[in-house]
């Protein structure tokens, strides 16, 4: 049923909010060493698509394998250590914490058998790589929007064994600067170790530069799927997210 | 006028006082920190700290190992709280209903019910008192009783562990980051359920400590817990909740308000002083000394 190829899919995944059906009948295969667009108005469904990936919220029905195992409804803590890891929209961190403890939180828990000098050392290469470091010792809470949105990219990536990574539009009210670190290193990961991305975002122009493949949401349910080039041709994807301007953009 | 031997020795006795209560405080507002909820059992887990202090040094240890009473009780105490806490509290957190932390408060109240009639059927309404091998110390023109020097010498090095538990070891920086988001710890690879546990564990203790160290001050009975826990809520509005640099300094500003009051106005209303403070704060600074002001939206 789940083929080895695969890095995460779903099943029939559907979640229920009383009477609204914020994400209906999704099933997704997302290919090992993807990087795949996920797509669609406000309010379509794919920020609570990435929380029932993630096990922030437990699917209503319907199912989700990581590699081929089931992790439908297992605790968040579990799933990240299994190899998928996540950011938020609105950036979710440890705003008294410095940005290097930030980082080492995430080292610790994902990392349990590194000695403490190895997890340093990767947070302090991450915070290099990410240019934070004249903000390395500040609170967290301190940081800017953008700052912030390497932060949350830095903790996911203090593992060294997640395979997979959920972006909720790591790319909104970031400078162009930090938009082309965040695209940097969403490439290298990608080439380097196979990771495989969702990412979530409304910037067409990044999308189209980063992602192989793109899936587009609307109601809850997926409504088209593939390749930027064949989605905009697509005319409900057309009349319901991109607008005719999309013409320009492809 | 009191003369400035007896004002001194009200300020020392105030301050003595203020770090056993800050312990509570801590104790308390670690809690919420972590788990988003009041623990209204505290005063129980400081009972049951006394409790054990009074069996210990009584029937185990005897009086020349009072100190390592204190440090079974808490111990003890730690453990009980790492028990209960998946038992009753973690079922209100499970499911997903609403409101979980409010259910969770109200089973705190449950539990405080359910483990001060315990106490009743266990060890009857009386008042114990465990013995010490201390003597009354002195410090120039001021005598002070052993028993209460001890419980303050106990009181900060309880604090400084509990500080250097946090700041120094990766539980610490697990259950700060956890304080400031709960879901982002659950992300970052954390078992959330673990830290609750703990957390509670930890707070509950700290309630054992000061009760095992406050048994031979104010006696061990079944609803000995509820004045220093009181205290500790004391504190907590003055300082702020979630504050653990305030729940230091409303501990020495409770202790000494309520010294000086004792000594210029009236001893005999010593409780209430701490009250009118709270009242006046709560009117100028509702959120507390170092608690931020916030909404819901």
């Amino acid at each position: 049923m789940t083929t080895v190829t695969s890095a995460l899919t779903t099943h029939a995944l559907t979640r229920q909010f009383g009477g609204l059906v914020a994400v209906a009948d999704v099933s997704l295969t997302i290919d090992r060493g993807e990087i795949h667009g996920l797509i669609g108005p406000n309010g379509a469904g794919k920020t609570t698509l990435l929380n029932l990936l993630s096990g922030t919220i437990p699917p209503t029905k319907g199912d989700i394998f990581l590699f081929g195992q089931r992790i439908t409804g297992r605790p968040p803590h579990e799933i990240a250590r299994q190899g998928l890891l996540r950011t938020f929209q609105i950036p979710r961190f440890f705003g008294q914490l410095s940005v290097r403890d930030n980082l080492l939180v995430a080292g610790y828990a994902l990392n349990p058998g590194w000695s403490h000098r190895r997890r340093v050392e990767r947070a302090e290469a991450l915070i290099h790589l990410t240019t934070l470091e004249r903000v390395a010792s500040l609170p967290a809470k301190q940081l800017s929007g953008g700052q912030q949105a390497l932060l949350q990219i830095a903790t996911c990536l203090m593992s060294e064994r997640a395979q997979v990574y959920l972006l909720d539009e790591p790319f909104a009210g970031v400078n162009p600067l930090i938009k082309d670190i965040i695209m940097r290193l969403i490439r290298e990961e990608n080439r380097a170790r196979g990771v495989t991305f969702v990412i979530v975002s409304h910037e067409m122009a990044v999308i189209r530069q980063l992602t192989h493949r793109v899936t587009v949401m609307g109601g809850g349910r997926i409504i088209a799927q593939g390749t930027l080039d064949e989605i905009a041709r697509n005319d409900l994807v057309i009349r319901s997210y991109l607008g005719s301007s999309v013409k320009e953009l492809v | 006028m009191p003369s400035a031997d007896l004002f001194l020795q009200y300020i020392v006795a105030g301050m003595m006082l203020g770090a056993l209560y800050t312990v509570m405080a801590l104790g308390i507002t670690f809690i919420y920190s972590i788990m988003k909820m009041i623990n209204w059992s505290m005063g129980e887990f400081y009972m049951i700290g006394s409790y054990l202090q009074y069996i210990f040094v009584i029937y185990v240890l005897g009086v020349k190992y009072w100190y390592l009473g204190v440090l079974v009780s808490a111990v003890s105490v730690f453990i009980l709280g790492c028990i209960l806490e998946p038992v009753v509290i973690r079922p209100m957190f499970g499911g997903f209903v609403e409101r979980r932390t409010e259910y969770a408060t109200v089973v705190t109240i449950a539990l405080m019910l359910a483990l001060r009639s315990a106490a009743y059927v266990l060890g009857g309404p009386y008042q114990r008192n465990p013995q010490t091998n201390l003597p009354r110390l002195t410090l120039g023109e001021l005598t002070i009783p052993g028993e209460r020097a001890v419980a303050f010498a106990g009181a900060i090095i309880a604090i400084a562990l509990f500080y250097g538990f946090l700041r120094f070891t990766w539980f610490g920086l697990a259950l700060r980051a956890a304080a400031q988001n709960r879901v982002a710890i659950q992300t970052a690879g954390v078992n959330i359920r673990r830290l609750d546990q703990l957390a509670f564990g930890i707070g509950v203790a700290l309630a054992g400590v000061a009760g095992a160290l406050l048994a031979p001050v104010f006696l061990v009975y079944p609803t000995n817990g509820a004045i220093t826990t009181m205290k500790g809520f004391e504190i907590i509005i003055i300082a702020g909740l979630g504050s653990i640099p305030g729940a230091l300094l409303g501990g020495l500003i409770l202790g000494l308000v309520e010294a000086l009051c004792s000594v210029l106005l009236s001893p005999g209303f010593q409780h209430a002083y701490g009250f009118l403070l709270v009242l006046a704060l709560l009117l100028v600074r509702p959120y507390g000394l170092f608690g931020e002001r916030e909404r819901e939206v």
